[in-house]
């Protein structure tokens, strides 16, 4: 279990709760209170993977990462990192540890020192952790830390300020600093939320290409589906601190397992105007983590829910070869799947002539023609019957 | 029917280094009812654009050139001697210049509108006396390019510089102002960027919409309370929270009640600034949902400004893609997504990833957004852009109507809308 082939880190049963504050009264007398970040969490990482993980605010996925990397220390479990438990190493140990593993930060305009220019930045690591014999060595590895980065020629770079670097530019300078010490695991923090969408896609494509090079391999945090899909080959959902699916990033997205996976798959727009879909398949408000809610931690916003749900804590079962799912009905209902809407057409609109599908909100006169939200609220009434158009839902 | 006319609309910002050419050259039109999605990366001009048109603009910021006509109504425009000052500036002045005084005398042979007072009227007559001297210079043709320059800029000189001038113009300001600021909440209202943080934290949620509605409507207090619970139901809050404070509700319920509020006075187009952005997906989705719902209920004109260009796929019938300060595609959601004639439009839609369909590889647009206080010489978008030739350097490229409800601000709109360019 501890060490098997090709695994880099290998996660068991994580924990990570952070104590409230309670007056003195209430610390004699009530019951301490937790909020609970991660729940229980078991994953591996494999070598030269990419693990994403996604979730809503508040859902302990940032958590899970600093714990991943020891900028927090997990109140229960094991991570083991290269066959060797990393969970409570302290001191020296710990210090040489965090040499193999970096973090890239979400926002680049904090993370990054302005009155440090580039080269102090990235070469700071390499002086923590004393390494490199001279100072000719250190810059020469900045230099080419830079380069894996794409900041071309790095000697343009090197002695600005981040002031003077655009945003794309920061987020290379955040990678270089990762990079440079040659790390064996990468812990990316929503690394190109902050960015705008033409720079974003720079970002990702780097990242990718560095993987392919070195084989470092990633957990890839975002609140973003779609950025996620493209990063990673294998995708975590969390929920409340707990991964409530885990699998290959086609298989989850394609055939989602549980049914906050499809609740958070329906929600996500998608550029195609042809696609305003429908409602999402969810109801209430996320639980706080203080008080979790008893059985299975979705039971109050899931549209599924049966007798047993509250009552008794789902496992995290395999229901397909390498998909996990915390669900007692894992499997056995019928989901709906973000491609579905393309097989089902609804009709044509009378209008504009393009197709309705299943999930947009049309039109329909009494003469049995059918209209999209839009053209109906252009036109008003129905041209061939001259009725007035409802839309339904 | 055209509610909101905007046109040739040049917003520009005064700072120490110089000018910031934030908005430059931006004509759209919104129907009564519509929802147009405004879309562009971050200092593109799209806030710009909407405090124009509310005339929020900080105090260095000023509408240089250009007008917009809201239901009829002249709400901001430029003055004709500023306008004519920063056209003579630009290399092609000569051209430029014949087009202004032609739109100019144009409008100005209408009366403007009929709440005009007679300060406005006396105000709109000089202009049109200075407008018709202009046209009289340009169309002597005993005098040089040399002197009609000359002579232009002396014009300038005059009515920017004279006490009796400005006056007048400060006054017609202050009347437009004034007649704004009715407006202005009443018949549009608007979503400001950071909405959840848009609520005085010390203040009730209900008494902040309740201060907005005494303000505007005539009503009594416990009119406008009524209307507040009625507000709450319209966009599914509980009623009991009228009396809750803004940190006492959650992101989602926040963006809900400033969404009240800007219904709060029967608006006829709410400007919405990013209003989704702090939003996590599922509440995303839930908002513009109930944003779609009541504006097919209310039949409200709507602007969404947002960097996302899937969430305007989502609501928005019509779609416009600015770019530093340009806007760059403007027309039909349907025709741009499915042929773009923009090669900025397709890069950005390239870029973006999507959980449908087969995974492609994204492709990024290289470089970087330039500095707006020194925009690139001819096309805006030429340093980053694939297609571009030599007279991309050169020559600013002008609209293009590639289709019916779908121009495109490049040089081979054509082209690319064809698919010959690849």
């Amino acid at each position: 279990m501890e060490s098997e082939e090709g695994v880099v880190y290998n996660v068991v049963n994580l924990t990570k709760l952070f104590p409230i504050k309670s007056g003195f009264f209430a610390s004699l007398f009530g019951k301490e209170k937790n909020v609970h970040a991660v729940n229980d969490v078991n994953f591996t990482i494999g070598e030269g993977e990419i693990l994403g993980m996604v979730g809503e605010s508040g859902c302990g996925k940032t958590t899970c990462g600093r714990c991943l990397v020891r900028l927090e220390t997990p109140t229960e479990g094991h991570m083991y990192f290269g066959g060797r438990d990393i969970a409570g190493l302290k001191g020296r140990e710990l210090k040489s540890f965090r040499r193999d593993v970096q973090m890239v930060f979400q926002d680049p305009y904090e993370s990054l020192n302005p009155r440090f220019n580039v080269y102090t930045t990235v070469s700071e690591p390499l002086v923590v952790h004393g390494v490199g014999e001279s100072a000719e060595e250190r810059d020469d590895m900045v230099a080419k830390a830079l380069e894996y980065a794409e900041l071309k020629p790095p000697e343009e770079f090197m002695y600005r300020f981040p002031h003077e670097l655009s945003g794309g530019q920061r987020q290379r300078v955040a990678i270089a600093r990762t990079l440079v010490l040659r790390p064996r695991f990468i812990v990316a923090d929503e690394p190109v939320s902050m960015l705008d969408v033409s720079i974003r896609a720079g970002i990702m494509n780097l990242m990718l290409s560095l993987r392919e090079r070195y084989k470092i391999p990633f957990l890839f945090i975002s609140h973003d589906v779609s950025v996620t899909r493209y990063m990673s080959h294998r995708i975590a959902v969390m929920y409340l601190g707990y991964i409530v699916e885990l699998g290959d990033t086609e298989s989850v997205i394609k055939d989602p397992l549980h049914p906050y996976t499809e609740a958070l798959l329906s929600a996500v727009p998608v550029p195609d105007p042809a696609m305003k879909h429908g409602r999402v398949k969810i109801k209430g408000d996320l639980p706080s983590p203080i008080d979790m809610p008893p059985g299975c931690v979705f039971h109050p916003r899931c549209l599924y829910r049966k007798d047993i749900c509250d009552k008794e804590t789902p496992q995290f079962k395999e229901a397909r070869p390498g998909h996990y799912a915390l669900c007692h009905f894992a499997g056995e209902l019928s989901i709906q799947r973000p491609d579905d809407e393309e097989i089902f057409e609804v009709g044509a609109c009378e209008y504009c002539k393009a197709t309705i599908k299943k999930g947009m909100s049309y039109a329909k006169c009494d003469c049995n023609k059918l209209y999209h939200e839009s053209c109906a609220t252009k036109l008003d009434e129905c041209p061939i019957c001259k009725k007035k158009l409802q839309v339904e839902e | 029917m055209v509610m909101l006319e905007v046109n040739n609309l040049k917003t520009y910002f005064r700072i120490l280094k110089g000018t910031v050419y934030a908005v430059d050259g931006v004509t759209f039109h919104l129907d009564r009812g519509e929802t147009m999605g405004l879309v562009g990366e971050s200092g593109c001009g799209k806030t710009t654009t909407a405090f124009a048109i509310t005339r929020l603009l900080p105090s260095n910021g000023e509408i240089v050139g250009g007008e917009i006509v809201f239901d009829g109504t002249l709400i901001g425009r430029a003055d004709f001697p500023t306008e004519l000052a920063e056209v003579l500036k630009e290399p092609l002045w000569l051209p430029e210049t014949r087009a202004l005084v032609e739109r100019k005398l144009k409008k100005l042979s209408v009366p403007e509108d009929e709440s005009s007072t007679i300060e406005s009227m006396r105000h709109l007559e000089q202009e049109s006396a200075c407008v018709e001297d202009v046209s009289a210079i340009l169309n002597d043709a005993s005098l040089s390019e040399e002197e009609i320059k000359g002579e232009l800029a002396a014009i300038v000189h005059d009515e920017l510089s004279s006490f009796f001038a400005k006056r007048r113009r400060r006054r017609f300001d202050r009347e437009v102002e004034e007649k704004m600021s009715d407006i202005r909440w009443s018949q549009i209202s608007m979503i400001f960027q950071g909405a959840m943080n848009a609520f005085n934290p010390v203040y009730k949620v209900g008494d902040q919409i309740v201060e907005a509605l005494l303000e505007h409507e005539d009503m009594t207090k416990d009119e406008a309370k009524e209307r507040v619970l009625e507000l709450f139901d319209m966009v599914g809050l509980d009623r009991t929270r009228v009396a809750g404070y803004p940190h006492e509700f959650s992101g989602g319920m926040r963006q809900r009640a400033i969404i009240a509020m800007s219904l709060a006075c029967n608006p006829q187009l709410i400007i919405a600034d990013e209003p989704t952005t702090a939003l996590d997906v599922i509440m995303q989705d839930r908002i513009l949902g109930e944003i779609r719902r009541l504006q097919r209920e209310l039949h409200i004109a709507m602007m969404i400004i947002t960097h996302d260009i899937s969430v305007v796929a989502e609501v928005a019938e019509t779609i416009g893609i600015m770019y530093a300060g340009k806007l760059f595609e403007f027309g039909d959601i349907v025709s741009i997504f499915e042929q773009s004639a923009n090669p900025y439009t397709i890069g950005l839609t390239g870029a973006f990833p999507s959980i449908k369909g087969e995974r492609k590889k994204l492709i990024a647009i290289p470089g970087s957004p330039p500095d707006l206080s020194e925009p690139p010489h001819g096309c805006r978008f030429h340093p980053r852009c694939k297609f571009a030739q030599e007279i991309c350097r050169r020559e600013e490229p002008a609209s293009i109507e590639v289709a019916k409800n779908h121009w495109s601000l490049c040089h081979f709109a054509t082209e690319v809308y064809s698919g010959k360019l690849t």
